[in-house]
């Protein structure tokens, strides 16, 4: 009964944790890169729609961090140019946008931890307590990985954008503008990654400084599956929560966050030792 | 490689070194920048062997750094020991730590290195946080003796950046030797070295260990210098910005990691408010991947970054 609880508790974490893995995802799938500022997008949206409350701070959170992955877009899209298609670079790019973004977050809205509570009660589900507003999170979440499979298996759009992630050349030549649909990716990207921080932010909350490890347990949702998959990602997402509520209830305290980076480094060593390529793809 | 290039880099090292000390001397403040500038560089220049001549993106180099601080701390405050036993240790413990570490990680890509690299930073991080006494936890280790040299601001200044030279004269003299070549041509082709002979995995292992000792030698620095070390002394966020400094500067040259180190850290003392000292720091690696891809020091004509794809036309 307990373990049951724990499982609960961390499936309901894990949504949050799958909404950040699968922009991820979508970001490999489409430039074969990662954004390693997808963290920061986060904590911006988290900060702003903690400061501006109400709804316009909500479309002001989210609004800004489409922005701010639009710049990682257009950067990204600069640097594969220059460099002939090396991702590397584009991967460090992002990791300095990121810190920036950290930065501008530290010195406009300050190092106070950014959480709000919705002011919802708790309900007793099967003997076990939880909060109304982490179930609402994870409807949200569930409907969000809902939208981005229509989108992507079920619409034109979507198409668009798995036939240049599959192959970009071919579909320059088929008529596809790729750069523009890969921008695109980027901005829903953001979308995505600022209705994770308005989850978060009325859920357990963010710091200034959450942005790096928060882009870390995405990337660990989303290697668990391989890269190549954003609902895989999604699912990701729901085991890292699981693992990572297990850890808190049954291993000692600290194990708790050791635990699972210690799975992920270990999913990710095992591919490796076996030869196979981690991120089902070059990188 | 003629004779004088090997040491340049070393001797331009010492005789600038010879004049900011000669120039900040008496002012504490700027020999304690210069100070903390020579230990970024040493971590910068780590950075620069791993990533820049053997092409494995390590973003745990404060970890490495970190491991080796703590060895020497935990070695000098609980047993007494001296910080020349320190020394041996801050440098043997970290790099004896990446080569297996190293076996482990170097069949991954470049990005699967880098998650790695980060988890293990991570893991690092709680596990010095989690340690208790033994690490100091959250509180840290506190009384470190000085280091062991006459304890004032110029022997201080002279002993870090004589260290910067020494290493940066040593990587001189391996990057001209054979073995040198060897990891050149790991990083540039992997396959021709493995071709030629050359056991790649022990090579990338062999170059990401020597990397830690450079970073552990940085650390020990570090710790004597400072006497204090706590989690966040050497933390994740140091990482990233000595993996930036190498960049900027130039992570494929000798000199470049140096300069880099120099010209961030200046700038963010130079500019005011620590907070913003990030938007600086991603500001120029942005400003130097898009204007001057090979770092300030774009004065050599190879590149590992543009070298390593392969099978595809440029542009």
């Amino acid at each position: 009964m307990e373990i049951l609880e724990f499982v609960l508790r961390g499936l309901l974490l894990g949504v949050t944790y799958g909404v950040i893995a699968i922009p991820i995802c979508l970001v490999f799938v489409s430039t074969g890169t990662v954004d390693m500022a997808m963290g920061a997008y986060v904590v911006l949206a988290a900060a702003i729609s903690f400061t501006l409350a109400g709804p316009l701070g909500m479309a002001a959170a989210v609004l800004a961090a489409i922005a701010a992955a639009a710049v990682v877009g257009v950067l990204s899209a600069l640097l594969m140019r220059r460099y002939a298609g090396e991702k590397m670079i584009v991967i460090l790019a992002s990791f300095g946008f990121a810190i920036m973004l950290e930065s501008l977050v530290l010195t406009v809205f300050g190092n106070n931890p950014f959480v709000q509570s919705s002011g919802a009660g708790t309900l007793r589900l099967a003997g076990i307590l939880l909060s109304k507003q982490s179930l609402l999170a994870a409807g949200i979440g569930l409907v969000l990985a809902g939208g981005v499979y229509l989108l992507l298996y079920r619409s034109a759009l979507g198409r668009l954008m798995r036939a240049g992630a599959d192959n970009a050349r071919g579909a320059a030549i088929a008529g596809i503008a790729v750069g523009r649909v890969q921008l695109f990716t980027f901005m829903l990207t953001g979308a995505l990654a600022g209705i994770a921080g308005l989850l978060l932010l009325n859920g357990p909350g963010v710091m200034f400084s959450s942005a790096i490890p928060l882009t870390i347990t995405g990337l660990g949702a989303a290697i668990i599956f391989g890269f190549s998959r954003p609902l895989m990602g999604f699912v990701g997402g729901l085991i890292f929560g699981v693992a990572e509520s297990l850890s808190a209830g049954f291993a000692p305290p600290g194990w708790a966050t050791l635990l699972p980076l210690l799975f992920i480094f270990s999913v990710l060593a095992i591919r490796s030792l076996r030869g196979s390529d981690l991120a089902g793809g070059r990188a | 490689m003629t004779r004088y290039s090997t040491f340049a880099p070393a001797l331009s090292i010492l005789g600038l070194a010879l004049i900011a000390g000669l120039v900040v001397t008496g002012n504490l403040f700027w020999v304690d920048t210069s100070i903390l500038m020579a230990i970024y560089a040493l971590l910068a220049l780590s950075v620069g062997v791993s990533f820049g001549q053997c092409g494995i993106l390590s973003v745990a180099q404060a970890a490495f750094a970190a491991l080796g601080a703590y060895a020497t701390a935990i070695l000098t405050t609980r047993f007494g020991a001296s910080p020349w036993l320190g020394l041996a240790a801050a440098m043997i413990l970290p790099a004896a730590f990446a080569y297996p570490f190293a076996r482990l990680v170097t069949n991954m890509s470049h990005l699967g290195l880098a998650m790695a690299t980060m988890l293990f930073g991570h893991m690092f991080d709680i596990a010095v946080r989690e340690g208790g006494s033994f690490t100091g936890g959250y509180i840290g280790i506190s009384g470190l003796p000085p280091l062991p040299v006459p304890y004032s601001p110029v022997w201080h200044h002279a002993l870090v950046w004589g260290i910067v030279a020494l290493v940066v004269l040593s990587l001189s003299l391996l990057q001209a030797s054979p073995y040198g070549a060897a990891l050149k041509s790991v990083r540039t082709d992997a396959l021709r070295a493995e071709a030629d002979g050359i056991d790649v995995a022990h090579a990338r292992s062999v170059a990401l260990s020597l990397s830690a000792a450079i970073a552990g030698l940085g650390g020990w620095l570090y710790a004597h210098y400072i006497s204090y070390l706590a989690p966040e002394s050497l933390g994740a966020s140091i990482s990233i910005s000595v993996l930036l400094m190498a960049m900027v500067g130039g992570v494929a040259t000798i000199f470049g990691p140096v300069l880099g180190a120099v010209v961030l850290t200046l700038l963010s003392t130079l500019l005011p408010g620590a907070e913003s000292a990030g938007m600086f720091y991603g500001g120029a690696l942005l400003l130097v991947l898009l204007i001057a891809p090979k770092g300030l020091m774009s004065l050599r004509d190879w590149h590992p970054l543009t070298a390593t794809h392969k099978g595809r036309s440029a542009k």
